[in-house]
């Protein structure tokens, strides 16, 4: 079983890098047959990486309205054009594997609540404490699918 | 939309958001029409200040389309301050890093923004017309578009340490070495590189050659043209100086340094957008309106460095030296990729690119520095002044839509005139005029920040031409 877990959004917006947070904090347990990578946004590149792995992680921070301080959420693939060109959905990246590449590797989504989306690179405390519970969350489950 | 205006907001597949009014006269034909840009940033006003060791880190933020442009801009700029040559090797990098800038940001630009109108056609189902549609009809199309723009983006990534905002050029050189086995992988990968920008050109001139009339007439205009040359007038894209042509391909100016642009470069400003109009200061605004980019690059330079671009150049120039077709741009710019390639392979087999030789001290000893890269969408201009202990005084920034802002509401105008009957409108019409600016890839991101001297003024007029209502800002 691979796995491929990809934070994204921008570390420079304190809590918007909840995900780049996740996957360093991940890095330092080494879960066997993970990849770990993170990103700004998800792109179009990541339609032929996903293909590699029989399951792909999303990590992202959510908005301040959000009811839950982190949750996850199956992704279905479904691919659909949005009006700026550079930004997709983890289900436009699952949907656009599937239909350049034929290939279906499974989609998990966590999102981290955000309080803080200021210029800096730290998390917020509430912030960080959903981001270290989903690093828990995510290294139980590594074992689970292997 | 008022019985008077056709409102086009926003458009779409551009980066940014903007507007274009269309004015119709009282019998309902197109008066006038006006590419809006209604953002604001204000890069150079908060950059005042911070120590210019930073500025590479900050102003890349300006854009997350084409950071590497400015991070290059900008550590060149800080070079000037420091006042000393960088390493060749690091000179190398960072050329290197900007191929794969110019490759990535390209192939999105065809394959991903352009490709649909083209193969999908103008009028077809504007719910079809994009990415997704392409992927449905065309994935075979779409999975080399994938490709292409991966290599670029892996090999920014590879050199630069990561695809969006890397800290990797700073003033004085660059922070990593490439290793042996890095330089093995990006060479290993070039063939398919070139097989698909290849395939794209042969896509693009079957499309050229059977709608003939259509591209040949597509945003025509006459205009000048700016962009950066080597000392023989070779096209180049990270270093050189500045050129400028006029329509029939004439040198107005040539081999000008990058740090005297203002003597030759002058900035107006409308109160309708947040854009700068640059303009060629001997001719005054607006009759020095002037375009860059890839067509411009292509109609500017003598010829091309190496040998499968340049041939591909002379295919572009068959029928005349000067592509004035807004149209052109496509084409211009996927043999930009295949330049580019090209230049990243030579620069890949070049013995010194893997030396350690890579950075100076970077104390300041000059007041001020330009530094000029030709950025995906044109000449990239990042001019920096600082007091003695090297901290901002001033900040100057002109990106390639700014440039081409005066260029782009031509477009918009010729299109407009062309295709626009009010009681004839067609979606495939008002693409149109999208398109012609698309033809531009313009990033508004980048454009829109100015600070200061934007007073913004919303008129609603008449067929007369008479204010009926005014908003001031």
């Amino acid at each position: 079983m691979k796995t491929l877990i990809i934070g994204y959004g921008n570390d420079s917006r304190n809590d918007d890098g909840a995900g780049w947070f996740v996957v360093n904090e991940l890095s330092k347990l080494n879960l066997p047959g993970v990849t770990l990578e993170t990103a700004h946004q998800l792109e179009v590149d990541f339609a032929e990486t996903v293909g590699d792995y029989d399951q792909v992680i999303f990590v992202d921070a959510a908005i301040p309205e959000s009811v839950e301080p982190w949750w996850s959420e199956e992704v279905k693939p479904g691919f659909r054009s949005h009006a700026v060109a550079h930004f997709m959905t983890p289900g436009d990246v699952l949907g656009l594997c599937q239909t350049l590449y034929g290939k279906q590797p499974r989609g998990r989504m966590f999102s981290i609540r955000g309080h803080d989306f200021n210029f800096g690179m730290e998390l917020s405390p509430e912030t960080r404490q959903a981001a270290l519970e989903v690093v828990q969350e995510i290294a139980a489950l590594e074992p689970a699918y292997a | 939309m008022t019985s008077n205006t056709i409102l086009i907001n926003p458009v779409t597949r551009i980066e940014g958001h903007a507007k274009i009014t269309i004015h119709l006269d009282a019998r309902g034909e197109v008066d006038d029409a006006r590419f809006h840009v209604v953002e604001f940033r204000g890069f150079e006003k908060f950059c005042e200040g911070r120590h210019f060791t930073e500025m590479p880190n900050i102003t890349p933020r300006t854009c997350g389309i084409c950071p590497v442009s400015h991070l290059l801009a900008s550590a060149k700029a800080c070079d000037a301050i420091v006042g000393r040559e960088i390493p060749r090797t690091a000179k190398m990098l960072r050329e290197l890093t900007h191929m794969g800038q110019i490759i990535q940001s390209h192939a999105l630009s065809f394959f991903h923004l352009s490709a649909p109108d083209m193969l999908l056609g103008w009028d077809s189902d504007p719910l079809k017309r994009n990415i997704m549609g392409l992927v449905e009809q065309q994935p075979a199309i779409a999975v080399k578009g994938v490709r292409l723009r991966k290599y670029g983006q892996e090999m920014i990534k590879t050199v630069a340490g990561r695809k969006i905002h890397p800290d990797f050029p700073v003033p004085g050189g660059v922070n990593k070495a490439l290793t042996i086995e890095q330089r093995d992988t990006m060479l290993a990968g070039m063939g398919e590189a070139f097989e698909h920008a290849k395939f794209a050109l042969d896509l693009l001139k079957g499309y050229h050659a059977a709608n003939l009339a259509e591209v040949e007439d597509f945003g025509c205009f006459d205009s000048n043209y700016m962009g950066l040359v080597q000392p023989d007038g070779a096209l180049e894209l990270y270093d050189g100086n500045i050129r400028f042509c006029n329509a029939k391909g004439e040198i107005i100016h040539d081999q000008i340094p990058p740090s005297k642009y203002l003597d030759y470069v002058g900035e107006a400003v409308e109160p309708w957008s947040y854009m700068k109009f640059p303009f060629i200061a001997r001719l005054g605004y607006p009759h020095g309106m002037y375009r860059v980019g890839p067509l411009a690059r292509l109609n500017v330079c003598s010829h091309i460095s190496t040998p499968l671009a340049n041939a591909e150049l002379k295919v572009w120039r068959e029928k005349r030296r000067v592509q004035s077709s807004s149209f052109y741009y496509h084409w211009a710019r996927l043999i930009e990729v295949l330049y580019a390639l090209e230049r990243a392979k030579q620069l890949l087999e070049d013995p010194q690119i893997t030396s350690t030789d890579i950075l100076v001290p970077n104390e300041p000893v000059n007041p001020e520095g330009v530094g000029v890269v030709e950025a995906p969408r044109g000449t990239l201009i990042h001019h920096y002044w600082v007091n003695k202990d090297g901290r901002m005084e001033k900040v100057n920034l002109i990106v390639s839509t700014g440039h081409n802002n005066l260029a782009m509401n031509k477009g918009v105008q010729h299109v407009a005139r062309k295709y626009v009957k009010a009681k004839k409108l067609k979606e495939g019409m008002l693409n149109r005029v999208e398109a012609v600016i698309r033809c531009y890839d313009p990033c508004l991101s980048c454009a829109t920040h100015a600070v200061g001297k934007m007073p913004i003024v919303v008129e609603l007029m008449d067929a007369d031409g008479t204010v009926v209502d005014t908003l001031r800002k």
